[in-house]
């Protein structure tokens, strides 16, 4: 028997729980352990976060799913990791915050993040902004979305402000769909005119979204994705700051900087900032008690994996660096997926403000991405367990494409989205030597068609997420 | 010496100088029949990237 432990109930730990228990016999064992009882469908919390859904149109809870596929649960957060064990017993095992000893013979890593609003000075919903991270959060922007369009109704001109709280987020795609649906939707409501909005980012470009932007054949030409993005903020009347790192925010007023030295400031009455993600914190122990944490994990918390870490210059990077099984080079039998895995570097190039602060969009690895890795090790897992010396399955993220649909507006008749696919998702420039991508394989274009697969990708992944009859044959 | 925060103008000097769609591409956008064509081949090219990437 095998016990098989995944850390995390998000889109990479639910994935790999849900086919690890498919394709495991009953002899072994699979369990989550999350301190979070639902699941969430994270991407729609943007439709949370300006009031056209609820939280639980986008969550469910876990454990009376788990209980009817056999796949054991476990509500709490890990705090340890003992991967050679402890002196009285050499079984690997993980120690949850409320001192729960879990035992495994393989383990998955995919906590997602942290978030970290303590990196900027009065970020975050118990400060002074608003997020969508989680649904709660989405469900307080929405109150608070609620509150201004009351004041705008009353005659009262109002500021918001919407992007990333610091130079080093990631998740630039999720706020840029909030600050289009919310322009949308104070078009909606009939207060668009008393409204001013800006977008603040770390990207060195509009349209860059962590992964250094895309290009596209459109009309004869080879074009950036920042000419389509500047193109829809100047079309909706939303004003921009570029290559930003948040540095504080005030009640009513963020103070930022810029790559390009500005040195601003940015009054609101409603901030959506999102902030910077780190590893969740996890340490770990050798068998002799020693601290490993550094062995396993990066600095900023991720677990290394089989990605090329070696420190060099933003020219040097290559395609080949980034991880294709994800297994620990440390421990055979532990793996990461999703957010939780240290990626080897940036897509898009590092900056500094001259005052040195950070300006580097990090690469998303969620979603479509999330999934598949998350697939793939779990295949590689069940493999392993079969007699398998080595993992079996890869899912680089510099060979495999993504599908994106960027909601930019939710109305059956006359909502848009922004469809998207890039191939690969991290560039390859020695395989397309010009942009780093596939031209024929990456396109986008905004539209009513875009809104209806949102839509219906919404329900289709909740409708596999529950583990509904068919499931396993929607794809990631 | 930091420079200061953008000039009043920068914002309308900004839009001014962005790409704009014309009426044509603004209507096809919502228009159904052009939609459902688009619904139609948006899904076939995501199925591709999908299907290269899972292989």
């Amino acid at each position: 028997m095998s016990r098989v432990v995944i850390l995390g109930a998000g889109i990479a730990g639910h994935t790999a729980a849900a086919f690890t228990r498919r394709w495991l016999g009953h002899e072994h064992t699979v369990t989550v352990v999350s301190p979070r009882d639902h699941y969430n469908w994270v991407p729609s919390n943007i439709w949370v976060g300006v009031g056209l859904m609820k939280p639980k149109q986008v969550t469910f809870p876990l454990a009376p799913l788990y209980a009817r596929h056999g796949i054991e649960f476990v509500h709490a957060a890990a705090r340890e990791l003992h991967p050679e064990g402890d002196a009285k017993d050499p079984t690997p095992f993980v120690a949850s915050d409320d001192g729960v000893r879990i035992s495994y013979d393989f383990l998955l890593n995919a906590t997602g993040p942290k978030l970290r609003f303590d990196l900027t000075e009065g970020l975050g919903p118990e400060a002074n902004s608003l997020s969508v991270c989680t649904a709660d959060h989405a469900a307080q922007t929405a109150a608070a979305l609620d509150a201004a369009v009351e004041r705008m109704r009353r005659g009262e001109r109002q500021r918001f402000l919407v992007g990333t709280g610091h130079g080093t987020c990631t998740c630039e795609g999720a706020a840029f769909e909030y600050v289009v649906n919310l322009e949308f939707e104070l078009r909606a409501r009939g207060v668009r005119e008393l409204a001013d909005i800006t977008w603040i980012t770390n990207e060195y470009e509009l349209g860059d979204f962590g992964m250094g932007g895309m290009h596209m054949k459109y009309g004869g030409y080879v074009t950036p994705s920042s000419i389509f993005n500047a193109s829809l903020f100047a079309e909706r009347g939303i004003d921009w700051i570029t290559r930003a790192h948040v540095r504080k925010v005030e009640p009513g007023r963020a103070l930022y900087e810029t790559v390009d030295g500005v040195e601003g400031e940015q009054e609101f009455d409603f901030a959506m900032l999102l902030p910077p993600f780190s590893g969740v914190g996890l340490t770990a122990f050798a068998r002799d008690g020693a601290d490993i944490t550094e062995r396993v994990f990066v600095p900023s918390g991720f677990m290394r994996v089989d990605a090329d870490y070696t420190a060099k210059p933003y020219e040097e990077w290559r395609a080949a660096d980034w991880p294709r099984t994800y297994q620990s080079p440390a421990y055979r039998n532990v793996f990461a997926a999703g957010i939780a895995f240290a990626p080897p570097h940036a897509i898009s190039r590092p900056r500094v403000t001259p005052s040195g602060a950070a300006v580097a969009p990090a690469p998303p690895r969620t979603g479509m991405p999330s999934a598949m890795i998350a697939k793939a090790v779990a295949r590689s897992i069940v493999d392993m367990i079969g007699g398998g010396d080595e993992p079996t399955h890869t899912a680089s993220m510099a060979e495999m494409g993504a599908a994106c649909v960027a909601s930019a507006g939710a109305n059956p008749f006359t909502g848009t989205a922004a469809s998207m696919t890039v191939f690969p998702i991290v560039p390859d420039f020695e395989r397309y030597p010009e942009y780093g991508r596939d031209l024929k394989r990456t396109f986008g274009e905004i539209g009513l068609a875009g809104h209806w697969i949102k839509i219906l990708l919404h329900h289709l992944f909740l409708y596999k997420a529950r583990l509904r009859p068919g499931w396993r044959l929607i794809p990631e | 010496m930091p420079e200061q925060a953008r000039p009043a103008d920068v914002t309308a000097t900004k839009q001014f100088y962005a790409t704009r769609p014309t009426r044509r591409t603004v209507f096809l956008r919502t228009f159904l029949p052009w939609q459902l064509w688009r619904f139609a081949v948006i899904n076939l090219k995501m199925i591709g990237i999908i299907r290269r990437s899972h292989g």
